[in-house]
C-alpha cells in the first residue's frame, strides 16, 4: 500500500510540475509577445511658415507611448512649433503630498522636445487629499495654497531645461473652474502669486503665466463667471502685475470670422485686442500675450459652430492673424487629438480623431505652413 | 513530505480504501457547507431591504413635485432658445412627457455643456437631458439611459434609386458630403478601400441639394440635416445601417436606483407608442 501511496505521490508530483511548466511558458510566452518598440531618434525641428503656430495636445490620458509619439509627430508635421499640455497635480500627487509619479509627464516632455517642440505646461486638479470631500477637482481652498506652491516647485524644478513656459489654473474666471464658487479675481491672484514665487526659486529664468482667461462677457453677479476683461482688471488691481510674465488667454471665434471687429459684448476672435488694452491701461504693454486655448468648431448642430469648411479658413486666418500681431507669442489651437472620442460637441473641434485619422482641417493647416497660397479656395 | 505521507498511511491503520472513503466522506461535507453558505447569502441578498427605498433623489422629486433638469440651451432642434425667448426643442418636449409621468413639475437648469456632468455630480440637478451622447469613459460616475436617438452620419440616395442600399454599393458612383464635415471624413476613409468620385460641397443641405438634382447618386450626411431636408424638400431616403453611431442619452447619479429605473421603462414605453417618431417629426 506505501508502495502504491509513492506512486500516486509521484504522479501529484509530476502533475505539479507539469502545471508549473506550463505557467513558466505561458509567462515566458506572454512576455515575449511583441510590443511597439519606441525610439526616440534623433531630435527634429519644426518647419513652418508661421512660428507662432502652435496646438493644445491632449496627452494627459494617453496610455500608450507610440500614441504619445505619433501625436506629437504629427503635430510637428503640421507645421506647430508650440503644445500647450495639461499636467494635473492630482495625476502626479495623486496619494499624498510628497509622493511623486513623473512617468507619464516626463514621457509626453521628452517626446515633444525630441519632436522640436516647445511645451508649455498647465497646472491645476486637485488631488483628492488637498480639498474637502464632495468637491471638485477644482477646488482649492485658501489652506491648501502653500500644496499647491509646493507641487509648482517640484514641477518646475524636475523639468529644468525641458520646459520653461508654466500655466497657473485654468479659465479662474469661471464659476466651474473655480470649484463651483463664486469667481475671486483677488482669491485667484492670491494664488498666482504663491505659485509664482515657488516657480521661480525653482528655475528663475522660467516664465509664468497665469491661467488662461475664458472669453465670456458675464457681468459681476452672474453665477456662472465673469467677464474675462473686468476679471483681470481686477486681478491687476489685485497686485497680479509683479507675478506673472505672459498673459494667458483663451480666444475662440463661436460664429464669427478671425478678422471679425472686437466688441466687449461680444465673444470672437479678436476680443484678444480688447484683453490686451486692459493690459496695456494697467502698464504692462511690455508683456506677450499667449492664446493657449482657442479656434473654431463645426458640430452640426451646435448655435456655436460653423460649417466645417468655415473652420478651416476661419483658423488659417487666425493664424495669419497672430502672426501679425506683435504682441502675441503664439496661438494654439484647442485642440489636436484626444485620447478616446469626447463624445460631444468638442470631438468637432480637433483637427485628428483618436484613431489618427487627419481631418480635412489638418491637411489645410499643414498646406499653408509649408507655405501654400491657395487655402483660401473653400468646396467647389 | 514523503515522511507526512507515511504517517498518514500509518495513522490510517494501513488501510487506504478507508482514508479515501473518509476523504470523500470530507469533500462531500465541504460542498454541503459550501451549498448552505451559498444559498444562504442569496437569501440574505434577496430579503435584504432593496436600494429602491433608498434613492434620495427620488423621494425629493415626488416629496417636491419638481425634477430638475439640465440642459445645454444651444443644440435646435434639441434644446434651443427660440424668437420669443422660450426654451423649446426635441429634449425639452421629453423632458415634459417623462414629468408628466412623473407627475411632476420640471425646473430646467441652463448649464454650458462643459459644466453638465458636474451639476450632476454635485447634486444641483436630478437629472441630464441634453443631446448627451453616450461616454463609456464616465460610466462609473453616471448612470446612462436608454438611447432614446441615433445622430450619426446616414447614407443618403433619392427615393427613386434602388441601386444603393449600403455604402459597399458606392464604388463608382458619386457621393457628396459637406466638406471637411465627419461625413467628408467618412467618406475619405471609405476612399482606401473602394473608388467613388468625392464632391465636397459647402453644407449638407447644399449636398443633399445636388442630390435631389442627380448631381450626385448618393450622400452621407448627419442624420438630423438629413430629416430636416427631407421633412422641409423631399425626395431622398436613408439606406443602410447608419455610417457612424452617436446615441443620444439620459445620465443621472449612480445613487439614483429609482428614477433611473423609471426614466429607462418611460423610454421603452414611449418608443413603442411611438411618442419618439412623433417628436421626431416636430422637431426635424
Amino acid at each position: 500500500m506505501v508502495r502504491y501511496l509513492l506512486t500516486v505521490k509521484r504522479r501529484e508530483t509530476i502533475a505539479y510540475a507539469a502545471r508549473a511548466l506550463i505557467l513558466v511558458c505561458v509567462l515566458a510566452v506572454a512576455g515575449a509577445i511583441p510590443r511597439p518598440i519606441i525610439i526616440m531618434g534623433l531630435p527634429h525641428t519644426v518647419e513652418s511658415v508661421n512660428p507662432k503656430m502652435g496646438v493644445h495636445t491632449r496627452l494627459t490620458d494617453e496610455v500608450e507611448e507610440w500614441k504619445i509619439q505619433r501625436t506629437l509627430q504629427l503635430v510637428r508635421e503640421m507645421g506647430a512649433t508650440w503644445i500647450v499640455e495639461y499636467f494635473p497635480w492630482g495625476y502626479i500627487e495623486p496619494v499624498r503630498k510628497g509622493e511623486l509619479d513623473w512617468q507619464h509627464a516626463d514621457l509626453v516632455v521628452d517626446h515633444a522636445v525630441n519632436q522640436g517642440l516647445t511645451v508649455v505646461a498647465r497646472l491645476d486638479f486637485v488631488p483628492e487629499w488637498a480639498r474637502p470631500k464632495g468637491t471638485t477637482f477644482r477646488y482649492l481652498d485658501e489652506e491648501h495654497f502653500e500644496d499647491f506652491g509646493d507641487f509648482v516647485y517640484a514641477f518646475v524644478d524636475h523639468f529644468k531645461g525641458r520646459v520653461d513656459y508654466f500655466i497657473i489654473w485654468n479659465e479662474p474666471n469661471l464659476s466651474f473652474e473655480w470649484g463651483y464658487r463664486p469667481v475671486d479675481p483677488e482669491g485667484y491672484t492670491e494664488l498666482l502669486k504663491v505659485a509664482y514665487q515657488r516657480a521661480k526659486e525653482a528655475n528663475p529664468d522660467c516664465y509664468v503665466l497665469n491661467g488662461g482667461l475664458a472669453p465670456t462677457i458675464a457681468r459681476e453677479g452672474n453665477e456662472w463667471g465673469l467677464s474675462d476683461l473686468v476679471f483681470l482688471q481686477r486681478m491687476y488691481d489685485a497686485g497680479a502685475k509683479d507675478y506673472f510674465d505672459i498673459l494667458a488667454i483663451h480666444a475662440y471665434g463661436y460664429v464669427y470670422p478671425a478678422d471679425d471687429p472686437p466688441a466687449e459684448n461680444k465673444i470672437n476672435f479678436s476680443r484678444a485686442e480688447l484683453v490686451r488694452e486692459v493690459m496695456v491701461r494697467n502698464g504692462d504693454e511690455d508683456k506677450k500675450v499667449m492664446i493657449t486655448e482657442g479656434g473654431w468648431n463645426d458640430h452640426p448642430r451646435w448655435t456655436k459652430a460653423v460649417r466645417s469648411y468655415q473652420r478651416i479658413l476661419y483658423t488659417i486666418q487666425a493664424y495669419e492673424l497672430a502672426a501679425e500681431w506683435d504682441w502675441c507669442q503664439s496661438l494654439a489651437i484647442w485642440s489636436f487629438r484626444t485620447p478616446g472620442p469626447e463624445k460631444n460637441f468638442r470631438d468637432y473641434y480637433t483637427l485628428v480623431t483618436p484613431d489618427f485619422i487627419l481631418k480635412p482641417i489638418y491637411l489645410e493647416i499643414q498646406k499653408y505652413a509649408n507655405g501654400a497660397t491657395d487655402w483660401l479656395v473653400g468646396p467647389e | 513530505m514523503e515522511r507526512r505521507i507515511g504517517s498518514w498511511g500509518q495513522s490510517s491503520g494501513g488501510n487506504g480504501m478507508r482514508s479515501e472513503s473518509r476523504e470523500k466522506r470530507l469533500s462531500l461535507a465541504l460542498v454541503i457547507l459550501l451549498a448552505v453558505l451559498t444559498i444562504a447569502a442569496g437569501l440574505w441578498l434577496a430579503l435584504a431591504p432593496g436600494e429602491e427605498g433608498e434613492d434620495e433623489t427620488w423621494e425629493r422629486i415626488q416629496e417636491e413635485g419638481l425634477i430638475r433638469i439640465a440642459m445645454d440651451a444651444s443644440y435646435p432642434p434639441f434644446e434651443y432658445i427660440d424668437d420669443g425667448g422660450e426654451l423649446v426643442g426635441y429634449d425639452v418636449d421629453l423632458a415634459w412627457e417623462l414629468a408628466r409621468r412623473f407627475d411632476v413639475d420640471v425646473e430646467f437648469v441652463i448649464i454650458s455643456f462643459d459644466g453638465l456632468y458636474d451639476a450632476l455630480r454635485v447634486g444641483r440637478v436630478d437629472l441630464i437631458i441634453s443631446a448627451l451622447p453616450f461616454d463609456s469613459r464616465l460610466t462609473e460616475d453616471v448612470v446612462y439611459s436608454h438611447s432614446y436617438f441615433n445622430a450619426g452620419q446616414v447614407l443618403v440616395v433619392r427615393q427613386t434609386e434602388s441601386g444603393i442600399a449600403s455604402v459597399e454599393d458606392l464604388p463608382g458612383q458619386r457621393v457628396g458630403v459637406e466638406w471637411g464635415s465627419m461625413g467628408d471624413v467618412e467618406a475619405r476613409q471609405l476612399l482606401r478601400r473602394m473608388e467613388f468620385e468625392l464632391l465636397p460641397y459647402a453644407s449638407a443641405q447644399e449636398a443633399l441639394t445636388a442630390l435631389n438634382g442627380k448631381e450626385l447618386d448618393a450622400a452621407i450626411t448627419d442624420v438630423v440635416s438629413t430629416y430636416e431636408f427631407s421633412r422641409e424638400e423631399g425626395g431622398i431616403s436613408i439606406v443602410g445601417p447608419p455610417v457612424t453611431e452617436d446615441p443620444y442619452v439620459m445620465a443621472t447619479r449612480p445613487n439614483s436606483f429609482v428614477l433611473q429605473e423609471q426614466v429607462n421603462a418611460a423610454i421603452l414605453e414611449l418608443s413603442e407608442s411611438g411618442f419618439l417618431d412623433e417628436l421626431r417629426l416636430r422637431w426635424f
